[in-house]
């Protein structure tokens, strides 16, 4: 009888939070760069995003992470990305992301003109912690857009991101 | 003959990009206070999406100019919780003293922006696409037999 060696990984909840911090904007990457615009902000400000959304995460509070692309001229929306963050999903120890979906989706929600900006937003429960670099703002109207949802774009288990989008009709 | 060091840095899920990006700056530029590290924290953005993009899997990013051309790889999933292949060991020598250059991996649809964005803020940092090499024989081999190893994640592909 030969004796058989199996590795089981064993994931904590900080590999969960390193997971999905990072598929989360590797995500709004892909968003930025398909719809037709420059990631180059999102790289400036990725070690400010990478450290809210981890906090957040981390302690629970983190309900969303919005991408906000509007018509700087005219401060309006023209489109809208939200990343739900779904906590209980999933606890199957497997880490995964599905960024095909989301290249397939934005055929369907569209090019954005080059000349529009993108900011992003984070959506907390009260009571969060504080992060430096984060402050309170105002989303811009979403009124006579419709929200359409993609499904879920990650899992990490315990933590989950179900993703939509917002078009005008 | 040209010479080429190799590190392995655990990723996601054991840091995250950011992390994993600083943990590769230790390693190339372990002097805090060196120019280097001010140089390449310009790049960290930039970075971090190569490394969010698992980019930096088989095709490292490359430092050369003084000394040994260095690489540094990054495994992600299980291999980096288990460790199972890294070596983030100290390097003999810092690769980022004097004329070095350092090339970041990446995916060729992230190609064009990163390029852009290094361009606009370093001199030092610039951006291929995967699958792309740098020479090996692009570095100062100032002391040849100080840090001579095999390249076993070339070799295995060779």
């Amino acid at each position: 009888m030969s004796a058989v060696t199996v590795n089981v990984t064993t994931y904590t909840s900080a590999h969960t939070i390193a997971h999905v911090t990072s598929k989360m904007l590797l995500l709004l990457k892909e968003i930025i760069r398909e719809v037709g615009l420059d990631p180059s902000k999102l790289a400036d400000e990725w070690e400010n995003l990478e450290r809210g959304v981890s906090t957040w995460l981390k302690s629970r509070h983190l309900n969303q992470l919005t991408l906000e692309i509007y018509n700087p001229r005219t401060d309006s929306l023209v489109s809208r990305w939200d990343l739900d963050v779904i906590y209980g999903y999933g606890n199957d120890e497997t880490f995964w992301a599905d960024t095909e979906a989301i290249r397939y989706s934005i055929t369907k929600a569209g090019m954005v003109a080059s000349q529009c900006n993108y900011r992003f937003i984070i959506y907390t429960s009260p009571g969060r912690p504080d992060v430096s670099g984060w402050g309170p703002c105002t989303a811009l109207s979403t009124e006579g857009f419709s929200r359409f949802s993609i499904g879920s774009a990650i899992g990490g288990n315990g933590i989950g991101t179900e993703i939509s989008y917002w078009k005008k009709v | 003959m040209a010479t080429v060091v190799t590190r392995t840095v655990a990723s996601m899920p054991q840091r995250t990009a950011v992390q994993t990006w600083e943990k590769i700056v230790a390693i190339v530029a372990p002097d805090p206070k060196s120019p280097a590290r001010a140089e390449l924290q310009k790049a960290a953005g930039v970075a971090a999406a190569s490394i969010a993009s698992e980019a930096p899997k088989d095709d490292g990013f490359i430092i050369h100019g003084n000394g040994p051309q260095v690489r540094v790889y990054c495994v992600f999933g299980d291999e980096a919780v288990s460790g199972d292949g890294v070596n983030e060991d100290a390097l003999q020598a810092s690769p980022t003293e004097g004329d070095w250059q350092m090339s970041v991996p990446c995916l060729q649809e992230d190609l064009d922006w990163s390029q852009k964005k290094l361009k606009s803020d370093t001199k030092r940092v610039t951006a291929r696409e995967t699958g792309e090499g740098v020479a090996a024989n692009e570095s100062n081999n100032r002391d040849p037999s100080a840090a001579l190893s095999v390249n076993l994640q070339e070799f295995l592909k060779s």
